[in-house]
């Protein structure tokens, strides 16, 4: 079977306007994190993080701002990848992206004007019938390839770039846009804190103190290609050799006690990588902060992997961007391997007693093995995705 | 791929038997309205049963619509415990659950911001259905709604084709479907209009498909077909932005009858 390779990766996020940036930002002590959100008057204050950066109008509206996000995420991709946008014109390049937000009409001004009979003349509908990301992106680039939005909640990105593996795998075009966006908008703002699972401090995935995620917004946009679309356009590429799904079946907003969805979702990314647990060098965790997230992650870390399971979550320095977190994520992973380390977890001064294992405060370097990323999401959906060492040109 | 299970459920009723009895004229719903507009509505007294509320106690009725079609499209493929454990879920709504999502919009405006409920932003995720046919049918392998308005059913059919031929699973349960609501029907009749008078409509379809190693497109190319050429479907269904996928379902109960029962 011929290896699928992330040619390119982009990031934005609170912790930086590109993916180097981003990544740079993990081994700093900078926290560029807000007391409350900017971006829409709010009743309550609760700690955000919220991007600020070239190209995104503050006056941007609902659905707007995601589908901004992931086009600047895709352009550092594609700058990344070596790919010019108008080249790739009627190519057979598909695009899979995941959020949550974009995928719903949820602006709170225009549905209050129509419940007081205010026709606002459907410009709010007709920005969520066209707010289609993928579908967006595919016509913007003027792709031939599959189209796929996916609303998964916060395993979203990662969904997508186990989705674009599928395509690439199955020959249904050999290079795909894969990703996941999402702005910080009021209603997960409003709908995380009634479900009491926001932290009125930072966010501090595995440690005792912790208690609840923080959120965020970004986009992480990957480039993967087959090796051999690879390999006739000179590039290197880090190979996405595995992903894994598998659903709890156990409660709506929390994760199955004994982490049964996850675990079976990392040892089949394990199993369809031909993968011994101890050939991981490092692990991106979920890691939101919230005590039953964290503590159902870290046991399955230690029966998979044992007690010498490393990994960290870089959640403390983006928020959580529910469904571009796997993708970012995954942009983190594959830029920690081609740089030869991985952030720690500074946060995590005094982790929890009650974990059988601990995340790494210090930076993790990179021993040229596999590297693992995790997703957990609202519905029970548990994702794993394995990437390889760096195949250079 | 092989198809070898559907359900069907849609304002003439649930299962194939209702969906050809519609089809012939004996038993179609006549228009009802939903708050003063003209719609085609699933029967409330088909998703208030005790089998569709039983552990979904909070779901909402798209979710029970897809319940109701699920169950039946799952016992009719007889899959077995490991199967199901091991089956591919998919959801393609256009529109997912936008009554849940206003009604969490309706609770910040009269609560504030501070008093919404968390129940109706939790089940208002579009993937909230699936957890639910998940939990109740044990259908445990990969999962994932798709939403692409009137695009998500053919993405949805493409990647169901997918998993089974790279063997992420041998057996892929494919949801498609749509609720009306008040708000989103009165948005349409405001700034959608047309469709020959044809009133909106909702319901759920389930199809089970399986790896067949043999030649079969049968299954995809009837998705090609063009949905207006459906007889019925209009008659049963109402307009939805669905069509693609329960045009897809009429043709295949054409083909291979009645039962559900």
């Amino acid at each position: 079977m011929e290896r699928i390779l992330v040619t390119g990766a982009g990031a934005v996020s609170a912790a930086g306007v590109d993916l180097a940036a981003n990544f740079a930002n993990l081994f700093s002590d900078e926290l560029h994190l807000l007391p409350s959100p900017t971006l829409f008057p709010v009743e309550f204050r609760m700690p955000v993080f919220e991007f600020s950066g070239f190209g995104l109008n503050a006056d941007l509206l609902p659905q707007q701002r995601t589908l901004a996000l992931a086009e600047l995420a895709l352009k550092d991709a594609l700058a990344g990848a070596g790919l010019d946008p108008a080249g790739l014109r009627n190519s057979q390049t598909g695009v899979c992206l995941g959020t949550t937000v974009a995928c719903t009409l949820n602006d709170l001004p225009f549905y209050a004007d129509f419940r007081a009979g205010k026709w606002s003349g459907g410009a709010s509908l007709a920005r969520y019938l066209g707010g289609d990301l993928a579908a967006n992106f595919a016509k913007e680039l003027n792709l031939s390839g599959p189209v796929m939005t996916i609303a998964n909640a916060c395993s979203s990105g990662a969904n997508a770039l186990g989705t674009a593996l599928s395509w690439l795998r199955s020959g249904r075009c050999t290079r795909v846009i894969a990703g996941g966006s999402d702005e910080l908008n009021l209603i997960p703002y409003c709908g995380f804190n009634a479900l009491q699972v926001m932290s009125p401090e930072p966010c501090c995935p595995f440690a005792r103190k912790r208690q609840g995620l923080t959120l965020g917004e970004g986009a992480g946009i990957l480039i993967l290609e087959t090796e051999t679309s690879a390999r006739e356009r000179g590039v290197s590429g880090v190979p996405l050799l595995s992903y894994g799904c598998a659903a709890d079946a156990w409660h709506l907003t929390g994760p199955h006690p004994d982490g049964m969805g996850l675990e079976r979702a990392i040892r089949q990314a394990l199993a369809s990588a031909e993968l011994e647990a101890g050939e991981v060098d490092y692990i991106n965790a979920h890691g939101t902060g919230t005590r039953d997230n964290d503590r159902v992650e870290a046991l399955v870390f230690e029966r998979v992997f044992g007690s010498g399971a490393i990994f960290s979550s870089t959640k403390y320095f983006t928020g959580h961007t529910l469904g571009a977190a796997g993708a970012l994520e995954a942009a983190f992973c594959v830029e920690g391997i081609r740089r030869g380390e991985f952030p720690g977890n500074p946060s995590c001064v005094d982790p929890d007693p009650e974990l059988p294992v601990f995340p790494e405060r210090e930076k993790i370097p990179y021993r040229g093995g596999a590297v693992l990323s995790t997703s957990m999401a609202f519905g029970g959906n548990c994702a794993a995705l394995i990437f390889g060492s760096e195949i250079r040109k | 791929m092989k198809l070898c299970g559907i359900g069907i459920i849609g304002p003439f009723g649930r299962g194939r038997d209702a969906c050809r009895r519609a089809l012939t004229g004996d038993g179609a719903q006549t228009a009802g309205e939903l708050g003063g507009i003209p719609a085609k509505t699933v029967p409330d007294d088909l998703l208030e049963t005790k089998e569709l509320k039983s552990g979904a106690r909070r779901a909402d009725r798209l979710t029970r619509m897809f319940l109701a079609a699920a169950t039946d499209a799952v016992n009719e493929a007889g899959l077995d415990g490991d199967e199901r454990m091991a089956c591919g879920l998919l959801l393609a709504s256009a529109f997912g659950s936008h009554v849940l999502s206003f009604r969490f919009l309706d609770d910040l405006l009269d609560f504030g911001m501070e008093s919404p409920s968390p129940t109706s932003f939790s089940h208002s995720v579009n993937n909230a259905p699936l957890f639910y046919v998940s939990q109740r049918l044990g259908i445990m392998g990969p999962n994932q709604a798709v939403c692409g308005f009137d695009a998500s059913f053919a993405s949805a059919f493409g990647l169901a084709e997918c998993w089974l031929e790279t063997g992420e699973c041998r057996h892929v349960l494919l949801l498609a479907g749509d609720e009306l609501g008040k708000v989103m029907l009165q948005m349409a009749e405001k700034y959608c209009r047309g469709g020959s008078g044809v009133p909106w409509g909702e319901g759920a379809v389930a199809f089970v498909f399986k790896t067949d190693h043999g030649v079969n497109d049968e299954a995809s190319a009837q998705l090609d077909q063009d949905t207006e050429s459906v007889d019925g479907l209009a008659d049963l269904f109402g307009r939805t932005m669905m069509a693609s996928a329960f045009a897809f379902a009429l043709k295949q109960i054409e083909l291979n009858g009645g039962s559900n029962g």
